[in-house]
């Protein structure tokens, strides 16, 4: 038997793959940027979704105008999970985007080609819905621009809740408030106020540059508190919202503004009791890295885990706020990769080996009918909580809601 | 990545050079990484992209490729994390306008898919990027005793799968 060579492999591979790789030119790619920042522009509302992350949706219940919560379904009998594929009738493609908004309402998005691919030739996409927390799915026919984009883009899925959701397309946004029985379209320029409500917190509430329009900017130096359709200047929180800053902002279930700060060094919180009219800036927390609070807006949380840089190695510490104070707690296990706070004092944990869990502050409690079925080999799974207090862990191939209360939960598991 | 120390700026690198040495090499370790040609290509457009938008402040970094290698990488390893499909697969091989790869490197292409994706993050950069254990832990974010077992086992079932293919073809 030859002995395989890998470096000499390797070394091959580069000498014979490498001239197969063109660089374009210099133009090429500033022609690129231009695009990225364009396209950066109508996605701002997305990003700042994401750099503030789940917790901006804690204040369910808060808006009149909204879908009322519903009752969650009732908890399974035997333990087991619920196992369900998301497959509507009579839609074509890959599921591109699913987004549930509470423990019923969710939007699917099919794609029978990539969002990336420029020629969408012959592609078409698709949206579905479901009322019952995904038992049954109802194709939800888009106007025909959707298909037939003058421009190359992404599309992507911007609910509020049940009834009022912005599908992204590559024109600009096609935005039903009826739960998908009719569409108005508005070009890339015009989000209209539902749309930017999408990528705010419950009240409105986002941190984008001063002077913004409706496109929602974030490429400045210094950022602000702002609230869409609020007459004149809010007081700005006590810190220095710099632009390339980890910032977040959670509009909590009790009323209370949280905006957090870091660059590097400690995180920096500031919280507000009366809708952004005075702030406290709290005591910093070496160490800390995000915070938490759970949805009703009751516990708030400090920990030193970020998704970004994560490690089994890493101590993972854990602070809560007791008495407006923080009080460290017994540490994390160390393969928790994921955390979320919910109601109930509880912390919602997923590990590197797709197990999920509660964290008590003080130990672990395991969820065993969801123990390492949660992880698609390499990709561990991660936990968000939804402003019902809903669990959402999500992995490439699957999405399990976790829908009751404290611990005692029903989980189903939608199938990509 | 490290930057400079203060007062220690090295002089800058000018942004074309930097891009016509390096496109190349980072595109050869996405595309082991990948196994799709198209694909490489385009992240690593991309991530030399955000490497320009902050031009200014990453040239005087110590080693700007270090920051493009991580970018790129970061790019490809949220890209496969996406549901592929048939048809984008075939959509994909429609758009590739590149010479067909040789037998070697099909070879060694077919050999890295059957690894998983932390042992072929971590073979490719250790033999495509040249990084060491400690550079690589470094960007993945694990421990360095991580690494050497993701390579050690990624080296006995490429040799394994290699032997066979080689067995297989002299048969």
């Amino acid at each position: 038997m030859r002995e395989i060579n890998l470096d000499q492999l390797f070394a091959e591979f580069e000498a014979t793959a490498a001239p197969t790789f063109r660089p374009p030119g210099i133009a090429d790619l500033q022609r690129r940027m231009r695009r990225r920042r364009s396209w950066r522009s109508l996605l701002a509302g997305l990003v700042v979704l994401l750099l503030t992350g789940p917790g901006v949706y804690a204040t369910a219940g808060l808006d009149a105008d909204r879908d009322p919560p519903d009752p969650a379904p009732s908890p399974t009998p035997d333990g087991q999970v619920i196992e369900r594929k998301v497959n509507p009738l009579g839609v074509a493609g890959r599921l591109a985007d699913l987004r549930f908004v509470d423990a019923r309402h969710g939007w699917a998005l099919f794609d029978t080609c990539s969002p990336e691919d420029t020629d969408r030739t012959g592609c078409r996409i698709d949206l579905a819905r479901t009322a019952d927390g995904g038992a049954t799915w109802q194709r939800t026919p888009l106007p025909d621009t959707a298909n037939n984009p003058r421009w190359a883009g992404p599309y992507y899925l911007l609910p509020l809740d049940g009834r009022n959701l912005t599908v992204g397309v590559p024109d600009g946004y096609l935005v039903t408030t009826d739960g998908g029985a009719s569409f108005t379209e508005h070009p890339r320029e015009s989000p209209p106020e539902v749309t930017r409500l999408a990528v705010a917190t419950r009240r409105g509430y986002l941190l984008q540059c001063p002077g913004s329009g409706p496109l929602i900017e974030i490429n400045c130096a210094e950022w602000e508190l702002a609230r869409i359709g609020a007459a004149g200047v809010l007081t700005q929180p006590p810190v220095t919202l710099s632009g390339e800053a980890e910032k977040g902002l959670i509009d909590g279930g009790d009323g209370r503004i949280w905006v957090t700060f870091r660059n590097g060094g400690p995180l920096t919180v500031a919280v507000s009791h009366d809708d952004a009219a005075t702030w406290e800036k709290l005591p910093a927390v070496s160490g800390a890295t995000q915070l938490l609070v759970s949805p009703d807006g009751r516990d708030a949380w400090l920990v030193s885990l970020t998704h970004a840089d994560f490690d089994t190695s890493a101590a993972k510490r854990v602070w809560r706020m007791v008495s407006d104070r923080w009080q460290e707690r017994t540490q994390l296990p160390p393969d928790t990769n994921s955390v979320a706070a919910v109601n109930g004092g509880l912390l919602a944990v997923t590990n590197m080996w797709g197990n999920v869990g509660y964290w008590t502050g003080d130990r672990y409690l395991d969820v065993p009918e969801l123990r390492r079925r949660l992880t698609s080999g390499e990709h561990p799974p991660t936990v968000q909580v939804l402003p019902d207090d809903t669990i959402v862990v999500t992995t490439p191939t699957d999405t399990t809601l976790g829908t009751g209360p404290t611990q005692t939960r029903t989980w189903i598991r939608h199938l990509h | 990545m490290t930057a400079a120390p203060p007062g220690a700026d090295p002089p800058p690198v000018d942004f074309s050079e930097f891009y016509q040495a390096h496109f190349q090499r980072v595109a050869v370790q996405l595309y082991a990484y990948l196994g799709d040609h198209a694909e490489a290509q385009d992240l690593t457009q991309e991530a030399f992209c955000r490497t320009l938008e902050r031009w200014e402040r990453i040239s005087a970094y110590d080693d700007p490729s270090a920051f493009v290698r991580r970018v790129a990488w970061n790019l490809a390893t949220s890209r496969l994390r996406r549901v592929r499909t048939a048809v984008r697969h075939l959509a994909r091989q429609r758009e590739e306008h590149v010479p067909g790869p040789g037998p070697d490197r099909v070879m060694l292409l077919e050999a890295l898919t059957i690894l998983p994706a932390a042992q072929r993050r971590a073979i490719v950069l250790h033999h495509l990027a040249q990084l060491t254990v400690a550079e690589i832990a470094d960007q993945l974010g694990v421990p360095e005793g991580t690494v050497k077992s993701w390579l050690s086992r990624a080296r006995a079932a490429l040799a394994r799968h290699l032997t066979e293919r080689q067995e297989a073809g002299r048969a």
